[in-house]
């Protein structure tokens, strides 16, 4: 019995540390990878640490995790005493119900009903105040937010214990001269302590480890490491996140054996009271050094913090743009915004501040813009999702061609389709979408055919992927098919649908940006995603291939824009300006790996032989910088007409709403057409089932020992009667 | 208690029904704070279920939610298959640990909350690294197992993040019944599987309830685990809430959040019914 419950013990453990002892290991790799380890290495530890992006959510974590701790602590704590006073019942009730709310509904209903509360107080104050962003509520509203879903928590650990202590104590000191704030500080609160105290830490855990509610809440100037974690598993996270894990796991470890340890020696009198002490401190330690370490590396001043404090305010845009879009420093690179924060205190003496956040789809971007108060300086739309603001009157107005290096932009990128005058966008990228295979798991002949149709290959079943967002994978339907991407005839969307339905059993999954982790570690074979993209995933993997299939594919161009509320728009303009400049826009293009629009950086020979030797051969030998301009099969060639042309057809236009609804309504019932298996049908009604048999046999019981115990009382009073 | 009760006289009690009253008083911060901030919320939340996105009224979105059934359903049988296996996993842990030596007990409820120190995403993230198709385990092993994407690994994902809460309220529970009870179990003829499924199971029921909703509610909501762990080729209904709130469909997303918290507040109330502790649940 004994052995066996030890080798049960050391068996859940075992499963439960094996993924936290593999990311352990994993933050030691020597290649960027999580899934295969190559060597060992502290590179993901230096990066980590000249990583700003990642202490300063270390330290907005901690920060947020301590203050909405303390809140909810003191609030919480006076109201269990509050409320072990109330003389109501009812009221008594009532309190603890509401209080209890946000312990038990979901997360997401939480973070929901907070973002919709959070919206109309935004609605209220703009009223008053005129110029008002989300971002300067933003900070309050996560600490409003963390506070509320950490209120029952407190409540509920000090609450029993302040029932279990009762009256006496404190009727006590008052008997002996206590005033009742003396009473209750002198001589309640050191007695509920240890409660107080673990209903703090328990608070400070869920604010720390809360993703759910802060993402529906969150502002884009105050990103949490949950926060950023997501960003990042989005796409691929690299292993510095898993050194940063281990860092905490091994500090926290650490202090838990430490204090441990010491209460070990103690006696057992004040083992309480010491233990007690130590995890206060060392829950203070761990703040302390995590806040001394952040406060080292964190510079989040603006990259000309050193050239003293001339021109006085800091001002800060906020740039949203797609997630790994940008040169960001990393292996060496140009890091463009801190270049930009330089340049502009050079030409200005003004000190600005880039405040970078990533969206992973345009109608993500959208949504955010249009329905929360937050406002950007600087978006980066594809081309349809332009014309579709620029309808809606959601751009600034400004003439790009004032700009001092609009002249850089080749002149096929100017005056396109969605803006024909330059007034509101300023290209930055464009590329073409195509399908990615894996050389080794897709037969040649398969290849050979550069059709759509390799993405309905039953051959490759469970080896596929599929774009998740509505747009990108009707589209691919929808070439295949020739079909029209632009269709106002619900019909056509329908017979895309079918297509779609058929597909979904031989998928692997529907993906955004996982597309980079699952195509680099061979856990799939076959994807549709962009040119750009795929450079990157080549890099690390050089068994992938690429090719532009012939029925036709989607062109498109990405553009910089200001958000008509931009707080900034004249340093939003220099921003743009500045990206277009030679430096900054090679950097983002040997960065990002799609083609540029930029003259001086097609042009630029340094650039174009790091493109040529980028890794890449394509069948017929064609380099990374022929994929990106050179090669022009017809069907390019079509639709690159298409989109610099007049007619339209392969590049995507803004829908109307009708369409827009009806293709969200189609996507929605493919996510739905979904075959459950059985087993979980039979599984769950079985427990179902079972739990209802047990409820019903136990009220029965209950019912049966009741019966019997009222018949027992009865009997023993007629007995005492009797006598 | 009526002992007490001839301690103080008439006047006393008047004076401690001031005191109570004032001190009620401390109360009031909360209170506040809990209309302004849980209460309010949610009519807000009610309101955008009952308009369309211009602000009429409409009773559109809730008669929408049909096409959500389907969603509703799977996201319930997965929620309440992972909770049985916490359960079925759990319940013995928490008795394995109270019944360990107590310098043992604090190591392994120390070694069982650590993970949760490491933010829920990561660990599922890594989850994921390990059991992809090309993933750690498969490239270890040299083989192409496919688990990730299918709804088993939603299900593993859920039992692995959310495990702790249902080991601890149960641990907190069986170490708190009295050793007498086990003594008398023994003297009155249990045998030791008697005395756990007579005794110490009903005993910890409180327990196990707390650990069930803390298990059942998180798992019904996800969307991370099963973004990350399903593939993207089904949707949990949490997935649908994300979604509407990213395509900026916030009215359709009110309906669905609203009902799935009355449905999770009707089912918390009816199994608090079979909960005899007094104050709801117990947390570590």
């Amino acid at each position: 019995m004994k052995y066996a419950s030890r080798i049960y013990l050391c068996l859940i453990f075992a499963v439960l540390y094996i993924p936290i002892v593999t990311l352990m290991l994993f933050s030691f790799n020597a290649e960027n990878s999580t899934a295969e380890f190559t060597g060992f290495s502290l590179r993901w530890y230096i990066e980590l640490f000249s990583s700003t992006e990642a202490f300063t959510a270390l330290r907005n974590t901690l920060v947020l995790a301590v203050l909405s701790a303390l809140l909810a602590t003191v609030i919480g704590t006076l109201a269990a005493e509050g409320i072990y006073k109330m003389r109501s019942k009812l009221l008594k009730s009532a309190i603890n119900s509401v209080t209890n709310i946000p312990m038990m509904n979901p997360d997401i209903v939480t973070g929901m009903s907070m973002m919709l509360f959070f919206a109309a107080i935004m609605g209220i104050l703009a009223v008053v105040i005129p110029n008002i962003s989300y971002n300067d509520i933003g900070f309050a509203a996560m600490l409003i937010s963390h506070t509320t879903f950490c209120l029952p928590y407190v409540i509920l650990s000090v609450l029993p214990r302040i029932n279990e202590l009762g009256d006496t104590m404190s009727e006590a000191a008052l008997d002996l001269g206590c005033t009742p704030a003396q009473a209750f500080f002198k001589v309640k609160l050191p007695n509920i302590m240890p409660a107080v105290l673990s209903g703090m830490v328990m608070a400070f855990t869920l604010s720390l480890d809360d993703f759910v509610i802060s993402y529906f809440v969150g502002p884009s100037n105050f990103q949490t490491l949950p926060l950023l974690i997501y960003s990042m598993t989005k796409k691929k996270v690299t292993p510095d996140m898993y050194a940063l894990s281990t860092i905490i796991i091994v500090t926290v470890f650490l202090l838990l054996v430490i204090s441990n340890f010491k209460s070990e020696k103690s006696s057992a009198a004040s083992r309480k009271k010491k233990l007690i002490s130590i995890v206060t401190i060392s829950v203070a330690a761990v703040l302390a050094i995590a806040l001394v370490i952040s406060s080292f590396f964190i510079d989040d001043a603006p990259a000309t913090d050193g050239a003293a404090d001339v021109g006085g305010d800091v001002i800060t845009i906020n740039v949203y743009n797609w997630g790994e879009y940008i040169s960001d420093g990393f292996d060496g690179s140009m890091n463009v915004n801190e270049e930009f924060e330089k340049y502009y205190f050079d030409k200005y003496g003004k000190r600005v501040k880039v405040n970078y956040t990533t969206y992973a789809t345009n109608e993500d971007m959208y949504s955010k813009l249009s329905n929360s108060a937050v406002k950007y300086d600087i978006v980066v739309p594809s081309d349809y999702m332009i014309q579709k603001m620029i309808e809606e009157d959601m751009l600034y107005e400004f003439d790009a061609s004032s700009l001092s290096n609009f002249g850089n932009i080749m002149d096929d990128y100017k005056g396109l389709y969605y803006d024909k005058d330059n007034m509101y966008s300023v290209p930055y990228t464009c590329g073409m979408m195509g399908i990615i295979y894996n050389k080794s798991m897709v037969s040649e002949e398969d290849v050979r055919e550069m059709s759509w149709s390799l993405l309905w290959n039953q051959k490759y079943a469970g080896k596929i992927l599929q774009f998740n967002n509505p747009r990108d994978a009707f589209a691919t339907a929808m070439y295949m098919e020739g079909l029209d991407v632009n269709s106002t005839d619900p019909e056509v969307w329908d017979q895309a649908l079918d297509l779609l339905i058929k597909q979904k059993p031989i998928l692997q999954g529907y993906v955004n940006d996982e597309i980079f982790n699952k195509m680099t570690t061979e856990s799939a074979a076959i994807a549709p995603y962009f040119v750009g993209d795929f450079l990157t995933m080549a890099d690390q993997e050089p068994n992938l291939g690429f090719y532009y299939p012939k029925e036709g594919v989607n062109y498109f161009v990405d553009a910089m824009c200001i958000p008509k509320n931009a707080e900034h728009p004249e340093v939003a303009m220099e921003y743009i300006n500045f990206m277009l400049s030679e430096e900054a826009a090679i950097a983002n293009a040997e960065y990002i790996g799609y083609a540029s629009p930029n003259r001086l950086v097609v042009e630029n020979d340094e650039y174009r032989a790091y493109m040529e030797d980028y890794g890449y051969e394509g069948e017929n030998g064609e380099t990374a910088y022929d994929l990106l301009y050179n090669v022009m099969p017809a069907e390019i060639n079509k639709a690159y007409n298409e989109m610099f042309g007049s007619n339209d057809a392969s590049c995507y236009r803004s829908f109307s709403p009708e369409i827009q609804t009806r293709v969200n309504t189609l996507w929605e019932n493919l996510k739905l057409s979904d075959a459950t298996e059985p087993w979980i049908h039979v599984l769950s009604i079985g427990i179902v089932v079972l739990v209802a048999a047990f409820a019903i046999y136990s009220i029965y019981i209950k019912k049966k020992r009741s019966r019997f115990y009222r018949y027992r009382d009865r009997d023993n009073k007629r007995t005492a009667v009797a006598k | 208690m009526k002992v007490a009760g001839y301690g103080s006289l008439g006047l006393t009690n008047l004076m401690k029904n001031k005191r109570s009253l004032g001190q009620s008083i401390l109360a009031a911060p909360h209170i506040f704070w809990a209309v302004l901030f849980i209460i309010l919320p949610l009519f807000i939340v009610v309101y955008y279920a009952f308009t369309d996105s211009n602000g009429q009224f409409s009773f559109s979105n809730i008669a929408s939610l049909t096409d959500y059934a389907p969603i509703f359903g799977l996201s319930l049988e997965l929620a309440i298959i992972a909770t049985a296996i916490c359960l079925a996993i759990g319940y013995p842990l928490a008795y394995c640990i109270a019944k360990a030596k107590p310098k043992h007990q604090k190591i392994f409820i120390m070694l069982l909350m650590l993970p949760m120190w490491t933010n829920l995403l990561i660990r599922t993230y890594s989850i994921m690294a390990i059991l992809d198709d090309g993933g750690f385990l498969n490239s270890l092993l040299n083989t192409s197992f496919h688990i990730v994407g299918t709804k088993g690994a939603v299900i593993f994902g859920m039992v692995y993040d959310f495990l702790p809460y249902m080991v601890l309220p149960i641990y907190t529970c069986i170490s708190k019944i009295d050793r007498s009870m086990w003594e008398a179990a023994a003297d009155l003829g249990c045998g030791p599987i008697g005395t756990v499924v007579k005794v110490i199971f009903p005993l910890s029921m409180s327990g196990i309830i707390s650990g069930v909703t803390m298990v059942l509610v998180p798992s019904i909501s996800t969307f991370y685990i099963s973004q990350k762990l399903g593939g993207g080729t089904f949707e949990l209904i949490g997935d649908t809430i994300e979604r509407q709130f990213v395509t900026g469909a916030l009215n359709v997303g009110a309906a669905i959040s609203l009902v799935m918290m009355v449905l999770i507040l009707i089912s918390i109330t009816i199994m608090n019914r079979f909960s005899d502790a007094e104050e709801g649940g117990i947390i570590v």
